[in-house]
């Protein structure tokens, strides 16, 4: 049957350009010291400088919220990893009957929009165990519950993907006993749901911003929101930055997940 | 004979994908209330012949009519064919009888009719009762019922089967079969069927035309494919074969080893001669009998009221089948036994040097 | 012929049924992961809907009943009417992508390359984003310029990249991946057998799209309007990052009810509103998550 394509590909064509162009406009203010007024053919190549840039993250604050960030994005994904992995492991292999279960609370975290979830940490702890959220690592909980969907159902697909209860009766017939089993026979078969639980987490806690912001806990993002005031080509090279590094780990992610038959869900649900 | 009235005809349709030829001038002529299958093993071409003639496919070259006018370029949806897939073609979002009456739907069929029509339909194919159950709640077979409800309801003028078993599992498969061929002559529809498995083919066919890189080998009914071969593929292709290398001496004479055959091979002759020859065209007897080769026996093979009993030449050590009727068979493994063939119906090619 | 038929009478030594303990201990193992999803996603729920229970400083009212009047019934209007703006045209848009990536098959790295953007911008938000606009569509923006140069004056227009329609554009860098990413499982279960099939038994391209096609593709599309709405209501990062103090968007208002809460005392209502969000987040979901597993079933 003869199908007409040229409406898919001109609207292909078009969204892509959507989604370049505002990045495209971003790159060119971080690293273009011309001011847009000032913008027109002659100017074009002039003044292209990374001068902006590197005055950001030498900055003692880029620092400060940067070191902050990637600790709180290595010990969320560590976090994530310990109670998530042996939790889906376990029902995958001992308990199916409660998957349902445990899907239903991974799934939980979207239907409590961020905002609330702060407002709702304030009120709970603030009174009962004020000390606990003066620490800037208090995020670390609250980032896991946050990346809760996106780790449950990578972990989930790569446990469904492989045929685990036969696996399981290989190795126990062949006289391994259950710490050897998971880690020797079923933590190497699911590393591609590992790599792209952690991946999604550290995206994750990259990205966000509101938690963090309402808890005053100094990371990226927040720094984003305070240095766009005295050096905002600098700051968003950094806003760039952190587009990058997200669209590597979704990237790679996507990636690593593709040929196993597995579709890794990078929406979480 | 009474005069068949020819309801499809195929002349001369040729189709190629890029580089591959996929069909090569195709004739082939069907009457009304007759099942021909296309037989043959992947890639050779039967399947685009049957979406040629359902219209998914256009030919590069050659013809399609029905009942006399031509159809080669009219578009799939005016054909008023019945088709039924291999899977996946039954509606998810409506129900057996929805599907069902869903191409009385398209010709305008009123609610009260589509509804009688259908249930009379799905009642045909044995499924009384399961109208309003979905697609996901039913089984392999018994989806592939409905599609074949949904093919027949508005009474077809051709009727197109793409390998309607072959997702099946083994049970099913012969169950269904069965019911298919019953179906098809009591609608009295002429029919195409496309299938690799022969004993589908065997079974179910008033002709087989069997095909193999785009090219029709042979159309028979399945006692001339089978009792009569026209070429060595087919002879391997349908049912079992032995085969035998034979030496045809300068004056024309067939032999094997010192036993002269009773055959007349022409046009070949040397050492390397093969000849193919059915299981059961093989029998056995005391050893040392005239007429009969010397074998040992190296294997049985029960299944039921037939045995396929293994036999090792003592010529060159070639292994034949001998399908035997099961009361008949007394032998052992090891045991020496004398071996009869019956070349009438046998089949020499040239071997390979 | 003697012929032994044994019944299947249990022997005494059958096993009694297993006391409630011995079912009740498997679950054990989930009960670690259990309990940190309460202490850190259930608990601070649950504060929130119980301060929101309590009524405002001066009033008698449970905070959750004030929230839904006057003003603030407006705030919680204006952000589903946002959300829902941005849903539909995201899900058109997204439908249209996906039907149009699984229709050019034979291109598969056109595909993957649409996925794979997808996948990211789908999580793309917040400041980043909200920046990468500022420098496109902003007073300062580079096409705004652009657009100028060509006689499409922004400004003049009344176009702010903080009001409605610039957030409403912003939302829609990640509403039309989202909604690609949903509607691709289900433009693809559209099967080529369903098509010919149903040109087979007589359907004409409309009959078909009408009877078949869209019929088929309807449960994902509600689904996917109704992640795309909730989407957009939870949003908080890139509304307050584009237009923070002037923003009518009950996310980031619940913020400054907040802020100098001891202050005004109307911090009851902040929390009201948020428990408000939750309930409407808590609808959206449960339609979208219906509607996928009907989908899901048809997919079989």
């Amino acid at each position: 049957m003869k199908r007409n394509n040229a409406w898919a590909k001109y609207l292909l064509l078009a969204v892509g350009a959507f989604y370049a162009l505002p990045m495209l406009a971003m790159a060119r203010f971080s690293f273009q010291k011309v001011p847009v007024i000032k913008l027109g053919w002659s100017t074009l190549f002039k003044n292209w400088t990374i001068q902006p840039m590197i005055d950001s993250v030498t900055s003692d604050r880029f620092l400060e919220a940067g070191w902050l960030s990637l600790r709180l994005a290595f010990l969320s994904v560590l976090l994530s990893l310990l109670i998530l992995v042996p939790t889906t492991v376990y029902v995958h292999v001992r308990l199916m009957k409660a998957r349902a279960f445990v899907e239903l609370l991974s799934t939980l975290p979207f239907v409590v929009p961020p905002i609330a979830l702060v407002v709702g940490i304030s009120s709970a702890m603030r009174s009962t165990i004020p000390s606990f959220l003066s620490s800037p690592f208090s995020l670390v909980p609250f980032y896991v519950v946050i990346a809760l969907p996106f780790t449950f159902r990578s972990l989930d697909v790569g446990l469904n993907s492989i045929d685990l209860k036969t696996l399981v009766e290989a190795s126990r017939s062949l006289g391994a006993g259950w710490m050897r089993t998971v880690s020797l026979v079923i933590l190497p078969n699911i590393k591609a749901g590992v790599v792209s639980a952690s991946f999604l987490t550290f995206a994750v806690v990259l990205g966000e911003y509101t938690v963090a912001s309402l808890l005053l806990k100094f990371t990226l993002p927040a720094y984003l929101a305070e240095a766009q005031g005295n050096n905002p080509q600098g700051t968003f090279t950094v806003g760039l930055l952190l587009i990058v590094v997200t669209a590597l780990l979704l990237g790679v992610t996507n990636r690593i997940t593709r040929g196993k038959s597995q579709v890794v869900s990078t929406i979480g649900i | 004979m009474k005069t068949q009235q020819q309801v499809l005809k195929f002349s001369a349709a040729r189709k190629s994908f890029g580089d591959v030829v996929a069909l090569a001038g195709f004739d082939l002529e069907i009457a009304k209330g007759e099942l021909v299958t296309l037989l043959g093993p992947s890639g050779c071409g039967k399947t685009t012949a049957l979406r040629i003639a359902a219209g998914f496919e256009q030919p590069d070259s050659g013809t399609v009519e029905l009942h006399g006018l031509d159809i080669t370029n009219q578009p799939a949806h005016k054909r008023n064919m019945g088709m039924v897939f291999q899977n996946y073609s039954l509606f998810p979002h409506m129900n057996v009888t929805e599907n069902v009456g869903f191409g009385l739907k398209v010709r305008g069929k009123e609610p009260a009719e589509r509804e009688m029509l259908a249930i009379a339909a799905i009642d045909r194919v044995r499924l009384n009762g399961l109208g309003n159950r979905y697609p996901h709640q039913l089984s392999g077979g018994q989806q592939q019922r409905v599609a074949l409800a949904r093919a027949l309801v508005f009474e077809p003028q051709v009727l197109l089967l793409d390998e309607p078993l072959s997702a099946l599992d083994a049970k099913v498969r012969a169950e269904l079969r069965d019911e298919i061929r019953l179906l098809q002559s009591e609608v009295g529809v002429a029919t195409i069927f496309v299938t690799h498995d022969q004993d589908e083919a065997l079974s179910i066919s008033d002709r087989i035309c069997i095909m193999k890189d785009g090219h029709v080998q042979q159309i028979g009914t399945p006692r001339d494919v089978y009792l009569h071969p026209a070429n060595a593929f087919v002879a391997r292709f349908v049912g079992a074969m032995n085969e035998i290398e034979i030496n045809v001496s300068a004056s024309s004479i067939a032999s094997i080893g010192e036993l002269q055959l009773d055959l007349q091979v022409s046009n070949i002759s040397g050492p390397t001669a093969k000849m193919l020859l059915r299981p059961d065209a093989v029998s056995i007897c005391q050893p040392g009998t005239q007429g009969s080769l010397n074998a040992t026996v190296v294997g049985q093979h029960f299944s039921g009221a037939t045995t396929m009993v293994r036999l090792r030449l003592d010529h060159n050590d070639t292994v034949v089948s001998a399908l035997l009727v099961s009361r008949a068979v007394t032998v052992v493994e090891g045991e020496v036994i004398g071996v009869l063939l019956n070349t009438f119906e046998a089949i020499i090619e040239r071997g390979n040097d | 012929m003697n012929v032994t038929v044994r019944s299947g009478r249990g022997s005494l030594s059958e096993r009694a049924p297993l006391g409630v303990f011995a079912r009740l201990r498997p679950w054990l193992g989930i009960l670690p992961f259990a309990i940190f999803v309460s202490a850190f996603l259930l608990w601070p729920s649950f504060s929130v809907f119980r301060s929101a229970l309590q009524p405002v400083e001066g009033s008698t009212k449970p905070a959750m009943l004030e929230a839904i009047s006057g003003q603030y019934l407006s705030s919680i209007l204006f952000s589903m009417r946002m959300s829902a703006i941005t849903a539909i045209l995201g899900m058109v848009i997204g439908t249209l992508v996906a039907i149009a990536v699984v229709s050019l098959d034979r291109m598969r790295g056109l595909r993957n390359l649409m996925v794979g953007y997808s996948a990211v911008a789908a999580n793309l938000g917040g400041i980043p984003l909200a920046f990468a606009f500022v420098a496109s569509l902003g007073m300062q923006g580079l096409y705004t310029k652009m657009l100028s140069v060509i006689g499409i004056n922004l400004t003049d227009m009344g176009f702010k990249i903080s009001d409605f329609s610039g957030i409403v554009i912003v939302y829609l860098y990640f509403q039309i991946p989202l909604m690609t990413l949903v509607m691709l499982p289900a433009v693809d279960g559209l099967k080529s057998t369903l098509r010919e099939a149903a040109a087979n038994l007589g359907a004409s391209s409309r009959q078909y799209w009408k009877s078949v096609g869209i019929p088929l593709l309807t449960p994902s599309l509600l689904g996917g309007f109704l992640l795309l709405f909730a989407n957009a209501f939870s949003a908080y990062a890139t509304a307050y990052a584009l237009s923070s103090r002037g923003s009518r968007l009950v996310s980031v208002q619940i913020r400054f009810y907040l802020q100098g809460n001891t202050i005004t005392g109307k911090s009851n209502l902040g929390y009201a509103l948020a428990a408000w969000m939750i309930i409407v987040m808590v609808v959206a979901m449960s339609g979208y998550l219906g509607l996928r597993r009907v989908s899901e079933r048809w997919r079989r």
